[in-house]
């Protein structure tokens, strides 16, 4: 397995819109009513003002 | 085996529940039939077979179905265990060779509280130094903390009085300022840094009394609205960054200045004096960022408010102006997932009850007068 940083970068950049598509998985439980996982991040952020930006590039 | 079930199951309004997994660190807001399921599905005394059959029996929901809904479950508590073999945050980190020497050193003040910084680098400077300048003060050697960040290969470092307490990936710098501001606020307010509940990705107003969280996706306007709100009086407790605190259950006021992007500048300008203020440039876009310092005399500010009401916010030139009560699991949605909650259990209740005693709104607007009414009403109450 890669470091715990890259996997930790990789679950983070997950969006809320991604989040919820991913639910369509869950189809079964979706038709009887809400059924929505949510991850918090794993550690403290602010958010970039630029996202995706690296200065040091 | 033993099967993974939710450590906490509570209902957040008439329809939806919350569970809490704690190999994870995973909410899941469901409808309460649903979560009936997953804990029927949690019980060793179910097996496949018997969980099909109960939901024929009492749900009427037919085999093909039932089974489809076993299938479901099964995938996500596998998530869910398989979540738990990952670490959530890194506590020790191992020796690192330290630069001999800061070209950059910055002293800065926080109520009685004098913090020295050294920076190893013109643009790691520029990541942390902006949103504080304003609390810059002469340096006289003596600091009740400091803090030093560095560069090594394409690590970033944070040293708090010579321990190492963050390193992230350069492109991941959002995270090392994040740990920056939790560690600046604990020692600001001498906190215990283990009992931090959470940080919101939220900015806080507060009327000296109370405070209101303001949520939305980025672009929303929140740093925006907040700097209206400045300008009419209220105290910006928090910009982007807002920590919960476990022991008094208080948001605790984050000293940056808030940040406005340059879309806001002029509309701001005539009810806030920042024609002056230095315009920075940040990321590969040029994106051009003013820092707003407070107009209130910092000192004279209360450090930590209770909050009740959480508005999500949206700037909508063409949709009208309204603020109506929001579902409770609408408001999770945007809240967890851009939040750092902390995993510890304890942690995750207190979460929980916390946020079910907050009243939660949405604030469509496009005319600022109506924003600002809005707000007047729900600190008035």
């Amino acid at each position: 397995m890669n470091s715990k940083m890259k996997n930790t970068n990789k679950q983070d950049q997950i969006t809320r819109k991604e989040a919820l598509k991913k639910m369509g998985k869950y189809a079964a439980l979706t038709a009887i009513g809400t059924f929505i996982v949510l991850n918090p991040k794993k550690a403290q952020a602010t958010s970039p003002p630029d996202p995706g930006g690296n200065p040091f590039d | 085996m033993t099967k993974v079930s939710p450590k906490f199951i509570q209902n957040i309004n008439d329809d939806n529940v919350i569970l809490w997994f704690n190999e994870s660190n995973k909410y899941v807001v469901t409808s309460d039939i649903n979560s009936k399921l997953i804990q029927l599905y949690t019980n060793p005394d179910y097996g496949r077979d018997s969980f099909v059959s109960y939901l024929k029996e009492h749900f009427q929901i037919d085999s093909e179905n039932g089974n489809a809904i076993y299938e479901n479950i099964a995938d996500f508590i596998e998530e869910t265990t398989y979540a738990s073999s990952e670490s959530h945050t890194t506590t020790t980190f191992p020796k690192v060779e330290t630069p001999s020497h800061y070209p950059i050193l910055n002293y800065y003040s926080f109520y009685d509280k004098k913090i020295r910084i050294r920076y190893e680098s013109d643009i790691i400077k520029s990541l942390f130094h902006p949103q504080i300048a304003h609390h810059s003060i002469d340096g006289d050697q003596k600091f009740d903390t400091s803090f030093d960040i560095f560069k090594k290969s394409d690590d970033l470092y944070l040293l708090r009085d010579g321990d190492c307490v963050g390193k992230f990936k350069t492109e991941s710098f959002h995270f090392l300022q994040g740990k920056f501001a939790l560690e600046l606020t604990n020692s600001i307010h001498n906190k215990n840094i283990d009992q931090w509940i959470a940080t919101f990705h939220a900015s806080t107003i507060s009327n000296g009394k109370e405070s209101i969280m303001i949520i939305g996706d980025s672009g929303n306007g929140k740093s925006t609205l907040s700097a209206l709100l400045m300008a009419k009086g209220y105290d910006i407790l928090c910009d982007d960054f807002t920590p919960l605190y476990e022991n008094d259950m208080l948001l605790y006021r984050y000293p940056a200045a808030t940040s406005i992007k340059k879309g806001a500048f002029d509309m701001l300008q005539s009810h806030l004096d920042i024609e002056d203020l230095i315009t920075h440039t940040n990321g590969p876009k040029k994106v051009n960022i003013k820092y707003v310092p407070p107009v209130l005399k910092y000192n004279s500010l209360k450090s930590a408010f209770p909050c009740h009401h959480i508005v999500y916010v949206k700037y909508d030139k063409d949709n009208g102006n309204a603020l109506n009560k929001m579902p409770k699991d609408k408001i999770l949605e945007t809240l967890i997932p851009d939040s750092w909650i902390s995993p510890n259990e304890r942690h995750a209740l207190k979460f929980i009850n916390w946020f079910k005693e907050t009243n939660c709104h949405k604030l469509t607007y496009s005319n600022n007068d109506f924003a600002l009414s809005k707000f007047e009403e729900l600190f008035n109450g």
